[in-house]
Order: structure tokens, then sequence, then C-alpha cells
């Protein structure tokens, strides 16, 4: 299982591309979510692959909009989730 | 997969476009025209019909899929026969709108295409033009068979590129016949139906008791616009209450709250609530590559009478079936469940949906569109001020509540079946949702 910050981003940046339809360079991890076009089904879409991923429920544990800002600052809360 | 030969005069239909081709039957059976909707630009100015004419004319030439109709093949899949030599026909009215009309009036006026059949089988798109001295609408009517709601909007969005001389792209891929996979499908049917037992255990759901439907029965609607500060507003709530991007469970709570309100005052004490809602299941990318046919599918939220009095229960509910839907990956299983019922003739899918709607009447449809694909500023010289969308809904259950977004703002759309609810309940419902939104 992917452990590091670098390696869950670039596993998100994977999940978020195949949600999209894009390829994986089309998707920044710096940049908000909403702007990638990501809606109430694509987000919850990437919740259930975190899940998949990283086992994380993190419907359960709160959606706050810091955590889920970027891809970059929901792979820091899932580091942060994994530990 | 099994290959047969393409012809550009055929495109093989999928479950969910046949089970589309059977509500059409079924709602021009019981309310003489067939499953349309409208999407309405409401533009700045007066619009002058004549170029406007000229212009969609050469647009639609570019299409023969708008003179086509279901058809079924030698292998038993249907498909959408284009004519050899298409002769694009569509209807244009223009009518002049009296000035000092309030928006209630208007929208009544701007509905008449909505509730008007096609005159032939092979007509799939009507356009109207309702003018002011000081606005214009431009309302394009669709025929669902051909289009779903994005597709409709990329349409008028190719409409405006012709306008302007740019490319336009023919989206029409190539469907295969989908006559493979059976297993899968058979397998997606039983989790499909072992999802529906839960609900059929419960009984009857809340809803309108339908009117005696004799002939022609009419749609009829209420819009109420959010200003941008309004919409921020919601979207703040749903953040903090549902969760972050999570407006589509919050406005499917705020709805359900509202409209079981609604189903109290009129004594309707059933206790539990069922309500279809479409999902588009296109991915972002494909939005823009696929106009025709239909490329939704759907998810069925339940609730009981007793989660409407704690909103929050009710929110974290919403929240946790959609969840638990896209996890199971429901809507994918209904979409290849629906291609077993190709099979079927429109005339005995239409009984089929009728007998197991009856049986199981769900309390109103709901859909939320998010931001659309029509994102233009002007349209042929006018400013663009809003994008309705007016959807005739199923009957049953003959009330729907819909939410798009366009320019940032969120619009709140009530279809409802004339005779079903008073249009001042209706009002209030409207009214309600809206307060529920706006107060988190």
């Amino acid at each position: 299982m992917p452990k590091t910050n670098k390696e869950i981003e670039t596993v998100l940046v994977k999940e978020v591309a195949v949600i999209l339809g894009e390829e994986p360079a089309a998707i920044a991890a710096d940049r908000p979510l909403a702007e990638l076009g990501i809606d109430s089904l694509s987000f919850v879409e990437l919740l259930v692959a975190i899940e998949k991923n990283f086992g994380l429920k993190l419907m359960e544990s709160g959606l706050t909009k810091e955590d889920f800002r970027t891809l970059r600052s929901l792979a820091n809360r899932i580091v942060a989730g994994l530990k | 997969m099994i290959s047969l030969p393409y012809s550009k005069n055929k495109r093989y239909l999928s479950g969910i476009d046949w089970f589309l081709c059977g509500l059409d039957h079924s709602l021009k059976a019981l309310t003489g025209s067939g499953n349309l909707f409208s999407v309405a630009l409401e533009l700045e100015g007066f619009c002058d019909a004549g170029p406007l004419k000229e212009n969609l004319e050469k647009y639609f030439a570019g299409y023969p899929l708008l003179v086509g109709k279901p058809s079924r093949c030698w292998n038993l899949a249907p498909y959408w026969k284009i004519p050899k030599n298409p002769c694009i026909s569509w209807g244009f009215k223009q009518h002049q709108l009296d000035e000092g009309l309030s928006f209630d009036r208007t929208l009544e006026a701007l509905s008449l295409g909505v509730n008007t059949a096609f005159s032939r089988d092979d007509e799939h798109v009507r356009v109207s033009l309702f003018t002011l001295r000081q606005k214009s609408y431009l309302v394009f009517v669709f025929d669902h068979r051909l289009f779903d709601a994005r597709g409709a909007e990329m349409f008028i969005a190719g409409l405006q590129a012709h306008f302007e001389g740019k490319p336009v792209t023919a989206a029409q891929p190539r469907e295969p016949a989908h006559l493979d996979r059976w297993a899968d499908k058979f397998l997606a049917g039983q989790r499909v139906n072992r999802f529906f037992i839960k609900f059929r255990q419960k009984g009857r759901a809340s809803g309108f008791d339908l009117p005696r439907l004799v002939g022609a029965r009419r749609s009829r609607f209420k819009v109420l616009s959010l200003s941008l500060e309004e919409t921020d507003r919601v979207i703040k709530n749903a953040d903090a209450r549902a969760g972050y991007l999570l407006l589509m469970p919050f406005a499917l709570a705020a709805s359900i709250r509202s409209t079981a309100r609604l189903f109290a005052k009129q004594g309707i004490s059933r206790t539990h609530c069922l309500v279809p809602v479409t999902i588009d299941t296109r991915s972002r990318a494909k939005v823009g590559k696929e106009m025709f046919f239909n490329h939704a599918s759907f998810m069925f939220f339940g609730f009981e009478a007793g989660d409407i009095k704690d909103f929050s229960g009710l929110i974290a509910k919403a929240s946790r079936q959609f969840y638990d839907m896209v996890q199971s990956g429901l809507s994918r299983d209904i979409k290849d469940a629906a291609m077993l019922m190709r099979i079927a003739p429109l005339r005995f899918l239409a009984r089929f949906l009728k007998l197991s709607l009856n049986e199981q009447t769900a309390s109103l449809a709901f859909s939320y569109n998010g931001d659309g694909v029509y994102a233009e500023k002007e349209f042929f010289g006018h400013k663009v001020l809003n994008l309705m969308h007016l959807p005739r809904v199923p009957v049953p259950p003959g009330l729907g509540i819909f939410f798009t977004r366009f320019g940032g703002r969120l619009n709140l759309v009530v279809s409802y079946l004339d005779g079903l609810v008073d249009d001042a309940d209706v009002a209030v419902l409207a009214e309600d949702i809206k307060k529920e939104l706006l107060q988190g």
C-alpha cells in the first residue's frame, strides 16, 4: 500500500483521471477539486476509490472543505488517517 | 464482442434508450404527448426570427438522426433507423408575449411546446421564439428518446458554434448492438432485482393519487432561479451540512422534507418515500463527445416518515445511500440489466412499466444536473440571462423536482401533471425547498 504523501497523491491523480475520463497528466494535484470538474457523483466515486485503495471511510469521518480542497491536501488527510 | 457490419443508417439503442422509448409510449397513451423536455434560453433584447431560422435550418440539416425513428433489427436489437435520403423537417413558431406578463404566466406560454405532441414519429426537435420588447425566450423542445439533458445543451452549444462559423463536431459515436456478455447482464439484473425487493417489502410509497387520465394532460412548471449570492449560500450550507461538494444529497434531502410536508398537508399518510434519481453516467471528457441518445442511469433513494423531522439525519441518510449505491455500482447494473428489456415490444414494455410502477409508486422524480454543458454568455448577439430545463415527468409519479445551474446560479424546477396538485401548493413547495436550502 502506498504510504508517502507523494505515492498517495499519484494514486489519487490516477483515480481522478479514470473518474473524469482524462489523462493523468491533465490532472493537477494542486488545483481545487471543483475546478477539476468534480461534482457530487464524481466526488463520491473518489471517496469509494479511497476506501478501496487505503481502507479509509472518509464519508463517515467528516468531510471538511480544507481536507478536500486539492488532491494534495487530500493526500495529507489520508496520510494522517493511516497513522 | 459480436461485431456487426456498421451501417450509417442505423444506430443501436441501449437498454436505457429503449426504457426511455417505453416511457414515451406510456406518456403518449396516458397524457397525449410523449416523453418530451424543453430547454429555454432567456435572452436579453428582442431577437429577430429571420436569420435565426435560416441558421437553424442549415444546422439541423447536418444531423440525419433528427429524422430517424425506433425500429428493430434482424438480430432483434432495437435501433434508430435513419432514412436513406433524409429530409430534415422541424417546427418553428414565433410568438409575441404580452408586455407585463408575470413570470408564472410567461412560463405557461413557454411550456406550450413541451405539452404538444410531435406531429410525426420522425420529428424530434421543435423550436419556438417568444419575444418581448426587451427580452426573448428561445425554447427548444426535445424528444427524450433522442436527447438527454446534457446532450440537448450540447446540441444548443453546437448551434451557437455553427452560428459563429466555428467547427462543430457532429457527435454520433458508433454504438455496438450489445449482444454479448449475457451472463453479466443477467447477474446485473439479479442484483437490481434484489435491490428492489427491499423497497417492495415496504409496500406502496407516498405519492399523489393520479387523477383519472382522459385525453391530453399537460405538464405544468414552477421555476425559482436563485441569485448568485443565494446559490453561494446554498453551496456553503451543503458543504457544512452534507460535506464538501455534496450538493446533490443536500438538495435531495431538502426536496424530500418539503414534499413530505406537502403530502402530510394533503392527508397522504403512507410511511415511506421512494425517489428515483437520474444520474448522468458519462465522465466529463465524454460529455462533449456524445450528443445524441441517453447516457443516464438511475439511483433509488428511500426515506421513512420519521426521517423527515431531523434534517441532519435526513441529509446523512441521503449521503449514506448515495455512497452505498456508488460503491455497489447500482447505476451500472441498471444500465446493464436494462439491455435485457430491449427484447420487449414497446407496447408490452409500457404496460410492464405501468404495472410495476403502479404497484410501487415512486413519490417524486429528482435530478441534480450541476453545471451544464452550455456555458455561453451570448447567443446570436444576445446576452444569455438564464437557461431553464422544463421536463415532463413520467406518470406515475407525475411530480418531479429538478436542479440545474447556469452562470453559477441554481435553478429549481418543479414539474407536475395538471390536476395532480394545486398551483398554490406547488408554489409553497418550491418556496419551502428554497428556504430549507438557504437556512441549511
